[in-house]
């Protein structure tokens, strides 16, 4: 009597081929730098820097609102005049930096640098970013680094 | 369909003595299922966009204090000023008086332009890497963006933004 044996999927190939994307994936995300949650309505603008972005306070300026570390501090609608300080900004970065400082008094590893990223949306006017540099230099944060999408 | 098992076989002496080989394949379907999870987490949270930093500095008065303390011949001969305007004009000065860059066609700014005049002015001063940038208010951060990106390719990396120009500059 003929034997029937079960018909078997190789499955060999394929969990060499999973292990391998799995491998490559991980090798992408390495060296990928740092990642960023961006919100929906803010859209980097595009330069052919490929300066590596270091860990930093991050602000982000929307058309609408001015952020840092996703707490709104500003709205972008009021800031008008010639006074370009942003009080809000200010205030937040004042006790980031002080915050910092008390750290850094008990723990040498930790250091206030006043660096922070400026995550601009490409359609803000060149008006806000200044008064945000000039607020965020007030508080004590002097090297701005302007976060970009690097060119293709 | 019969579990996916890899084949293997064991030869092993039985209670009467003959050798007889066993079944020992290893079960390797929890394995793929674990391979196949994690693979689609990575492909889901995988960013596929490089960010990059740019340096901005806000010109200080006191690099102008210290400029001007140093003897003149130790003095940095240009002092090279940008200024984009609303009208997507570029104006270049180099210590002579603001000149105007041809207006580029279309809605945008003429970069090409500012390229060929900062890579005159690399052969004229190969040393020199600063120059402040200023713009109109309501120009867009993008464009200021790419003027510094511009610069930067002409090797003037130390630009510094200036607040906005008064509005209408230029014009």
């Amino acid at each position: 009597m003929a034997r029937h044996s079960e018909p078997e999927l190789p499955m060999a190939p394929m969990v060499a081929l999973f292990v391998l994307l799995v491998v490559f994936m991980i090798q992408f995300y390495a060296a990928s730098g740092m990642t960023m949650d961006l919100p929906k309505d803010l859209a980097l603008p595009k330069s052919s820097s490929t300066e590596i972005v270091e860990q930093a306070v991050k602000i982000e300026v929307t058309n609408d609102y001015v952020a840092v570390e996703g707490n709104n501090v500003a709205s972008v609608a009021e800031l008008n005049g010639t006074d370009l300080r942003i009080p809000g900004l200010i205030a937040f970065l004042t006790r980031h930096r002080e915050r910092t400082e008390a750290i850094s008094a008990r723990n040498p590893n930790v250091q206030f640098e006043g660096k922070a990223l400026l995550v601009g949306d490409k359609k803000v006017k060149y008006d806000t970013i200044t008064r945000v540099m000039y607020s965020s230099g007030l508080a004590g944060f002097n090297q701005i680094n302007m976060v970009v999408v690097q060119k293709q | 369909m019969s579990s996916p098992v890899s084949k293997g076989g064991l030869l092993k002496r039985s209670k009467q003595g003959e050798k007889r080989l066993f079944d020992v394949a290893m079960n390797i379907t929890p394995m793929t299922d674990v391979m196949a999870s994690i693979l689609c987490f990575l492909l889901v949270s995988a960013t596929y966009v490089q960010y990059a930093k740019m340096d901005a500095n806000l010109p200080s008065t006191g690099a102008s204090a210290a400029l001007a303390d140093t003897p003149e011949d130790e003095q940095e001969k240009l002092e090279l000023q940008l200024l984009l305007t609303k009208s997507k004009k570029i104006m270049v000065d180099r210590g002579n008086g603001l000149e105007e860059l041809e207006v580029a066609e279309g809605d945008t700014f003429n970069w090409a332009k500012l390229d060929e005049v900062l890579k005159e002015i690399r052969q004229q001063y190969p040393d020199h890497k600063d120059a402040i940038l200023s713009a109109d208010p309501d120009i867009e951060y993008e464009f200021v963006v790419a003027a510094m990106d511009v610069c930067i390719a002409n090797k003037i990396s130390n630009v510094s933004l200036a607040a906005s120009a008064v509005k209408g500059a230029g014009e």
